[in-house]
């Protein structure tokens, strides 16, 4: 009742603190925002292939546009065990003439044969599946966008979501229109009629580890494992000409997303800190504006375990209210900012800073603990108001 | 059985190298229902044989039984606990909690104790705050009562678990002589009808006449006692 | 000033808190404009240390470099544009290299090829000397102990040139890569490697350096209207447009927006509530005739006693923070970190002024009444 009733009663001792922590949530939640949309907006079309590993050329460095497979090397990789699906696909990164603004539009165009997540199978020739981020720069259903300075044509048939590239929108087309637009565009990267810029591979693999002989198609897998990675048993087939990386391990490889998780993770750990650090400080004052009033409660039998649960409720309040006023922000401001900044704010995000604000409120409020332990009953004798 | 019985009971305490006795030797017994008065100047002691009476304070040599409970070698939390259940106190002017209403000021007790603020307690509260004459105050914060009504609110709190002992440090100093003696008045009222005993510090020679007894100290030192004539 | 100061000296705590509290959030601030300029330097730091004060693009590369070529006749147009004093290639590649001080251990690298003495070179040379001859390099310092530092060689692949490095740059690193600034023949010599069929190796960008008393702006803007296929870029435009970047910064300019909205808001609504805490010692020197100059002059000088305190715990911190982040490509900025806490002091000043406004509405009589101040 005491912590309760002191909220209720006396606001205004904590809208200090409530007024920064906000400002920390609604920070923390954008903050983790843009690292979200970031990173979403560019490994997208790789978090949508269909596979389990993803096969690169050797000497390309994990660089999805500098790998080139012929196709010698594809039917290498078609012969190793486990494997069971294998589909090529080319990605080229260009502006395309959108019909209803005048500038243009970052696009990447991608071929493929295995759909990916919410692609239809390979459509004709010329033909390509939008990411739906490419409405906002003015694509629509049925538009022919000119791709390129040699302005390549592709009609939209369709849409599909969180299939971006680099921070561009992919456009989904068949093998054959991927290599034509790459190489009337980039002819300095041109690539033969049979090579594809990496492989997708469905294998069957149990826990990581590849089965022998087995065939699947999309039922449980039975078998014999041998102990080794899908990527292990691809790489020794083509005898090391190949790189084969899991789908996460290729997500990583992408330029710049290692990089701006570690620096946004730097400052939203170190941002959460400060929230430990400004709960411990504004509460350690309260406590010590209460400290007569502390010396009477336990006077009258107040233990300071007690007490000091009312402090850390108190804080847990005032976490949670910051986090909801912090929430509203956020989602206000996403709505205000233009589209061009990559801000996506997803639910494991909330779910992340409120457990981050409920941790820190609690253990800023520890701060306290030994001044509650050390008020002495005896001091609310004898003592004027 | 005495309700407090304190024998030989020594407060030392050491300052750098030299050591301060702020009391010495006291024995006191008091009974059920009895009121003493404790008198003596600033720095006698007073405080800190309230202290020790109630289980604030340890004592450095003697005993405490309180209740028949021996509390001399109490901890502190044994010591939070005995004050709970057993000691009531009305201290000189910090005594209630400022945001709490007068009822919730006695129902903060009710839930030290464990208990939930359900309907016995309540009605227990209101009970209390009607005898001592606050029976249309209970929702008042107490920057919105008297300094006369707040001291009654401090009583109904230090009454409110049916304490064997009542502990008042200076309880009307801060009052005017006139509403110091309603409260005086109604202390007597409320221990004599409950059969608690009770143990009034003051410097105040008038507040003696309320009292079965008085007790002088000096200096840590308890002197010859004089039974006054009840009124 | 003497009220102010001991009014402090009694009430340590709270003062001392409120300074921790402000020196946490300027922290994060400096902090975070640090990081988020690390971040950008390792994408587009070659573009922003390197001398070229206008950078003429391909316009179909869409403010990327990689993207980009420029062809003699375009570069000969950009030549005779009025404003121009110096234009000359600047070559940009991705490149497999061998670093062999490093174990031989094979990277990505991205070479800059400049002609020596003409705009392009970095500027930010932190160790050694620029190149003068070809096979040399000015690598990124940020890569010294990956096989970069001066001295050491660098290979390029499959079987090409080795370069030695002969000098260090701050912040020259492009696309979170290693950099290495080299000669443009150098630079050449490196793409043929890579396609040994190629013709003819054109430069990425044209690196400008304008005539005394013009303004890049300006002519970036005759180049853009003079030239055909081409976009003008100052400087600052490349590297803000490049691709990535920009969006980037502008969700960081609303953070920051923010932290510069709260600090001084915390600070101004904490001095708010201590002068109503006082309200009535305050009454009481406004009845014994303390002018009321005195009081808010006492009340500035606090602000700027606990901004100054929270700065230097800020800077602390920072300098701290910053020493364990070094593999990010952060360092220390003194400029910048001044430059914040003096607006962030401003602020707080400013919203200060609210409490002073209160402070002034103060009745001297009230005092003599025993009323007291109600709040």
């Amino acid at each position: 009742m005491l912590p309760l009733r002191e909220l209720r009663r006396r606001p205004s001792r904590f809208i200090v603190a409530t007024v920064v922590l906000s400002f920390l949530a609604t920070l923390l939640l954008f903050l983790g925002g843009l690292l979200d949309g970031l990173y979403l907006g560019s490994t997208g079309a790789i978090r949508a292939q269909p596979g389990d590993v993803i096969v690169f050329s050797s000497g390309a460095r994990d660089s999805f546009l500098r790998s080139r497979i012929t196709a010698d090397l594809r039917a290498d990789v078609e012969s190793a065990d486990g494997v069971d699906a294998v589909g090529g696909v080319g990605f080229v990164l260009l502006g395309a003439k959108v019909p209803t603004k005048a500038e243009l539009a970052d696009v990447t165009v991608a071929g493929y044969e295995l759909p990916p997540k919410g692609v239809p199978p390979p459509p004709k020739d010329y033909q390509g599946t939008a990411d739906s981020s490419l409405k906002d720069q003015g694509v629509g259903l049925g538009d022919t966008i000119l791709v390129g300075p040699a302005e390549s044509p592709i009609t939209i048939i369709g849409f599909v979501d969180d299939t971006s590239f680099l921070q561009q929108g992919a456009v989904w087309v068949n093998l054959p229109t991927w290599r034509a637009v790459q190489n009337a565009n980039r002819p300095d990267s041109a690539v033969a009629d049979d090579v594809v810029q990496t492989l997708v591979v469905k294998g069957s693999v149990v826990k990581g580890s590849v089965v022998k002989g087995s065939v699947v198609k999309g039922s449980v897998v039975k078998g014999v494992a041998d102990g080794r990675s899908l990527s292990e048993v691809i790489d020794a087939a083509t005898a090391n000409a190949t790189s084969t990386l899991t789908v996460d391990e290729a997500v990583l490889a992408l330029p710049g997303v290692k990089q701006q998780g570690q620096t946004f993770d730097q400052i939203i750990y170190s941002t959460f800190v400060v929230v430990l650090a400004v709960v411990g400080l504004f509460f350690s004052l309260l406590t010590i504006e209460r400290i007569g009033l502390y010396g009477v409660l336990k006077a009258i039998g107040a233990s300071t375990p007690r007490l000091f649960a009312g402090v850390v409720m108190q804080a847990v309040i005032v976490a949670i209210i910051a986090f909801l006023i912090g929430s509203l922000l956020a989602i206000g401001a996403a709505f205000a900012l233009p589209a061009k900044v990559p801000l996506q704010l997803i639910p494991s995000r909330f779910i992340f800073t409120f457990a981050g604000l409920l941790l820190a409120a609690v253990l800023g409020s520890a701060v306290s603990l030994r001044r509650v332990t050390r008020v002495d009953p005896a001091s609310a004798i004898g003592s004027a108001s | 059985m005495s309700v407090l019985d304190m024998r030989d009971v020594r407060k030392v305490y050491r300052t750098g190298d030299v050591d301060v006795v702020a009391l010495a030797h006291a024995t006191l017994q008091v009974e059920h229902g009895e009121i003493v008065a404790l008198l003596g100047p600033s720095g006698s002691g007073k405080t800190t044989l309230l202290s020790i009476a109630g289980g604030l304070l340890a004592a450095t040599e003697g005993t405490v039984v309180v209740g028949g409970q021996d509390i001399t070698g109490y901890n502190a939390k044994q010591l939070t606990q005995f004050r709970r259940e057993n000691v009531g106190f009305v201290f000189q002017s910090v005594n209630l909690v400022p945001f709490l209403t007068a009822e919730e000021n006695l129902l903060v007790v009710d839930e030290l104790g464990g208990g939930k603020g359900g309907k016995a307690a309540k009605n227990r509260a209101s009970q209390l705050l009607d005898e001592l004459g606050l029976g249309n105050r209970l929702r008042n914060l107490p920057a919105q009562l008297s300094g006369g009504e707040r001291q009654r609110v401090a009583i109904g709190r230090a009454l409110f678990n049916n304490p064997k002992l009542v502990l008042f440090d200076e309880p009307t100093s801060a009052l005017d002589s006139k509403i110091g003696a309603q409260v005086m008045e109604l202390i007597h009222t409320e221990m004599k009808s409950r059969d608690t005993a009770a143990v009034i510090v003051t410097h105040d020679t008038r507040m003696t006449e309320y009292a079965d007894r008085t007790v002088r100290i000096i200096d840590g030192h308890l002197k010859a006692e004089s039974v006054e004539q009840t009124a | 000033m003497f009220l102010a100061l001991t009014e402090m000296r009694r009430a340590k705590v709270r003062f001392g808190l409120l300074a921790g509290a402000v020196g946490l959030l300027v922290f994060l601030i400096l902090f975070q404009q640090a990081l988020l300029s690390g971040l950008i330097n390792q994408f587009i730091g070659a573009i922003k240390n390197q001398s070229g004060q206008v950078l003429v693009f391909n316009d179909q590369a869409r403010r990327n470099l990689d993207g980009s070529i420029i062809l003699p006749a375009q570069q000969a147009a950009i030549t005779k544009v009025d404003g121009v004093e110096t234009a000359s290639p600047l070559g940009q590649g991705t490149f497999t290299v061998t670093a062999v001080n490093d174990n031989e251990t094979e990277t990505d690298a991205v070479l800059f090829g400049y002609v020596i003495g003409q705009p392009g070179a970095p500027t930010s040379l932190v160790e050694g000397r620029l190149v003068e001859a070809a096979d040399e390099a000015v690598a990124s310092e940020k890569d010294r102990d990956a096989g970069f530092d001066i001295g050491d060689v660098v290979r390029i692949e499959p079987g090409g040139a080795s370069i030695t490095i002969v000098g260090v740059a701050r912040d020259i690193n492009y696309s979170v890569q290693p950099v290495l600034f080299v000669e443009f023949g150098t630079f050449e010599a490196a793409k043929r490697t890579r396609n040994p069929d190629a013709a003819a190796i054109f430069p990425s960008v044209i690196a400008i350096k304008v005539a005394a008393g013009r303004s890049a702006a300006d002519v970036a803007r005759r180049i853009n209207e003079q030239v055909d296929g081409v976009e003008a870029l100052t400087r600052q435009e490349a590297v803000d447009g490049s691709p990535g970047v920009s969006s980037v910064r502008t969700s960081f300019t609303v953070i920051l927006g923010l932290f510069y909205l709260v600090v001084p808001l915390v600070t101004g609504l904490f001095f708010l509530i201590v002068t109503f805490q006082k309200a009535s010692a305050l009454t009481l020197l406004r009845a014994i005739g303390a002018p009321a100059r005195s009081l808010v002059w006492s009340l500035l000088v606090q602000v700027v006693v606990v901004m100054t305190i929270g700065s230097l715990v800020a800077f602390g911190l920072y300098s701290v923070a910053i020493q364990g982040v070094s593999n990010l490509g952060v360092h220390v900025e003194v400029m910048p970190a001044v430059v914040t806490s003096l607006v962030v002091l401003a602020l707080a000043l400013v919203t200060s002024l609210v409490a002073v406004r209160r402070v002034l509405r103060i009745d001297p009589l009230l005092a003599t009444t025993g009323a007291g101040v109600a709040l």
